[in-house]
């Protein structure tokens, strides 16, 4: 067995000293060892130069959306209109859930904007490596790109809200001739709420889709979590539907804070309390800070274990 | 200053462990025989070095050929030099940017134009768009996609899919450039000029590392060549030395394991005839591994029979990659009467097979009583050697020796006229 072998090319004969080479650029040096190597901020730094690559997956990951189906784009508006009738009909019809001075349809549909901005794009970002699984086997690029840019079909369902929302509040002006719209600059705020949700679930994403391109799993998992975490968040019931006594305990979940804050912005209901919004952001950075460090350390692993 | 150094590299892959009952191993497999439960007793974790103790160092501008059988590492080695895998153990220090073609048209999207693909494609190196701007033309020019610049990748041909992605890999300016078979794939004309483009680089500095179970390829493409077995480096030199060698332990081995297992695998019997083997034969009567191309040689079908009398129509079909290259058979049915063991060959003629490898079907079509056929797939498998007329290109399933010939058209013409 020959253990240490020097191989020289055709004409690479003689050895070049100094500057005598024809090669007019230096090529810059790389190691590669069993360790990740590069620094975290070096990775991130890197995906800057791969940016172009979120729009290829994006696209990737939208034209599974609506494969094979027969409905084809009609679906776009259908799928988020769907489950906002049928809940303004269980819960604000059958259940008589109260809905603090606005129609329950428009309470229901303002809610679902940021929780949307959440569960569709924590779904979706799960499956980034699931989807491109061939490709990661093959080819090198920062894996961070994968879980960014499958979560964007997800943004149809809050943008669909979005559009469905101000229908809404046009339809009841002219019904009832009240704006249940608050028409003041804290409406405003309303975006970057969703700005912090979007990147909740994102954070979520770099730790699910790891595990999901191994276990599928993960994706029932995803799913029954969002099912509970949903009605543990105000979406279709107001916060105020919780006993006082008890109300301090819903802001230690991160999405009830954005949730109530994006309904106080949007109807111009008081907000909750001063601390709820701080806690919701501090936790999300730790989550944030943990996941990327941990998506880190697992990156240069994920080829090996698809 | 070396392009690539590659120093005790190692990669380890995990097996998992062993189920522990065979239940667990059935097609619903809930993952319980491999979770490390705090009882029962633990499988040993399985491992496999897929690569270990591999040292070498590649100068600027070489094109290096990597050759070995299947499982040997080639792949991971390729592989590990992508980043798409991290090493076990070792380091690899590399000079430059680093474009790998390890699967044609990893990274197109087939639903997307061919200019959105070029895009798409120098993205995935990590190339800027300004950057594929510069050379659009030249890229779309080498690849020859002039006028389907903007169809779908669905409509191409592999062969211009081919030329699509290594053209765009080429004008991504690497300092190496790794290929796993792609260069292989494409037609003579489109090889050549990869080939020539590669060179034209290779004077400024690129190095190419290439993967290829094609030998003909890597002795006409490559200046040195690494072999690699079982993980290990055997030896690394000029090209058609190590290629050579590998080809003639490939045969050994063949020549070894048909000596050793050639008998057992095809033993068929029935109430009326045993197959007993199935053999090359040398023109001079030697059973042989592999066949020499330059002299006929013979499959040879031993059969005893059992309960004479047994009328007997054999059948070989030749079969290269999958490709079915013919069938022979015998024109009539022959009927044996006597107990015993008769021999039943084919000769094949000199000069007829390519420098390859080939797999053998036997059917046996016995007539005693009613009709019954023995098939034996993959009965016999053998290398070819030593084409004895020098040929540029070798390829083709066959590559017979016919007549040539020369004559003056303007002769002719006049002979014609008059």
């Amino acid at each position: 067995m020959v253990r240490d072998v020097s191989c020289r090319g055709r004409r690479g004969g003689t050895r070049l000293t100094g500057h005598a080479g024809a090669a007019a650029h230096k090529p810059a040096k790389w190691v590669l060892t069993k360790d990740h190597g590069l620094h975290p901020f070096a990775r991130l730094e890197e995906a800057w130069r791969y940016r172009r690559l979120v729009a290829f997956f994006a696209s990737q990951a939208f034209s599974v959306l609506y494969r094979r189906t027969r409905l084809g784009w009609i679906w776009v508006p259908l799928r988020p209109l769907i489950p906002l009738l049928m809940g303004s009909l269980i819960y604000g019809g059958l259940m008589n859930v109260p809905s603090t001075g606005v129609p329950y349809f428009l309470m229901l549909t303002v809610g679902s904007i940021p929780w949307n901005c959440f569960d569709g794009p924590w779904g979706w970002g799960s499956r980034g490596f699931e989807m491109n699984r061939d490709l990661i086997a093959k080819l090198y690029f920062p894996r961070i790109i994968l879980p960014l840019s499958t979560m964007v079909p997800g943004f149809v369902e809050p943008t669909v809200n979005i559009a469905v929302a101000l229908g809404a509040f046009a339809y009841y002006r002219v019904h009832d001739g009240v704006w249940y719209i608050d028409w003041s600059p804290r409406l405003l705020f309303a975006a970057p709420l969703m700005f912090v949700i979007l990147f909740f679930a994102f954070s979520l994403s770099l730790v699910t889709s790891l595990y999901q391109v191994r276990a599928r799993d993960v994706r029932f998992f995803i799913g029954y979590m969002l099912g509970f975490w949903m009605y543990l968040t105000p979406v279709i019931y107001p916060v105020t539907q919780i006993p006082i006594t008890w109300r301090w305990l819903v802001w230690f979940n991160p999405m009830a804070a954005l949730v109530e804050e994006f309904k106080a912005a949007v109807f111009g209901w008081a907000r909750p309390p001063s601390w709820a919004l701080p806690l919701s952001l501090t936790e999300i950075a730790i989550v944030f800070a943990l996941a990327f460090w941990h998506f880190h350390l697992m990156e240069s692993q994920t080829a090996d274990k698809v | 200053m070396n392009s690539l150094t590659v120093e005790d590299l190692g990669k380890r892959y995990h097996l998992g462990r062993q189920a522990r009952s065979s239940r667990a191993r059935a097609s619903l497999d809930l993952g319980f025989a491999t979770l490390p439960l705090p009882w029962g007793k633990k499988a040993p974790l399985r491992e496999l070095w897929a690569l270990r103790h591999v040292s070498f160092t590649v100068r600027p501008g070489t094109i290096l050929g990597v050759v070995g059988p299947n499982g040997a590492g080639k792949s991971t080695l390729l592989k590990i030099l992508a980043r798409v895998l991290r090493p076990t153990e070792g380091r690899v220090v590399g000079r430059g940017r680093v474009v790998s073609l390890l699967e044609l048209g990893a990274g197109f999207n087939p639903d997307i134009s061919a200019l959105e693909n070029i895009f798409m494609n120098a993205a995935m190196y990590g190339v800027p768009k300004h950057e594929v701007e510069l050379r659009l033309a030249e890229i779309v020019d080498f690849a020859e996609i002039g006028e389907f610049l903007n169809s779908p990748l669905r409509h191409y041909s592999s062969g211009m899919y081919l030329r699509l992605a290594f053209s765009v890999a080429i004008h991504m300016s690497p300092d190496i450039l790794l290929a796993d078979e792609i260069l292989a794939v494409g037609d003579i004309g489109f090889q050549e000029r990869c080939l020539q483009r590669v060179e034209e680089e290779g004077k400024k500095g690129l190095t190419v590392l290439f993967v290829s179970h094609d030998m003909a390829a890597i002795a006409r493409l490559c200046h040195q060549a690494l072999w690699l077995r079982q993980g290990e480096a055997v030896q690394l030199g000029d090209a058609t030395t190590v290629v050579a060698e590998y080809q003639s332990e490939a045969r050994q081995a063949l020549l070894a394991s048909a000596s050793e297992t050639g008998e057992d695998r095809v033993r068929q019997s029935n109430r009326f005839i045993e197959l007993v083997a199935i053999r090359l034969v040398s023109a001079d009567g030697r059973v042989i591994g592999a066949a020499p191309i330059a002299e006929h040689f013979f499959i040879r079908i031993r059969v005893r029979i059992l309960r004479p009398p047994v009328r007997l129509h054999a059948s070989v079909d030749l079969y290269m990659k999958n490709i079915h290259v013919f069938r022979s058979a015998q024109p009539e049915s022959v009927t044996l009467d006597e107990r015993g063991v008769y021999d039943i060959a084919v000769q094949i003629p000199a000069n007829l097979l390519a420098e390859t490898g080939y797999v053998v079907d036997v059917h046996l079509q016995q007539e005693a009583g009613k009709t019954q056929v023995i098939n034996i797939p993959d009965a016999l498998s053998f290398m070819t050697y030593g084409s004895t007329y020098v040929s540029l290109y070798k390829g083709g399933v066959l590559m017979p020796k016919l007549e040539w010939s020369v004559t003056s058209a303007v002769a002719d013409a006049v002979e014609a006229r008059g």
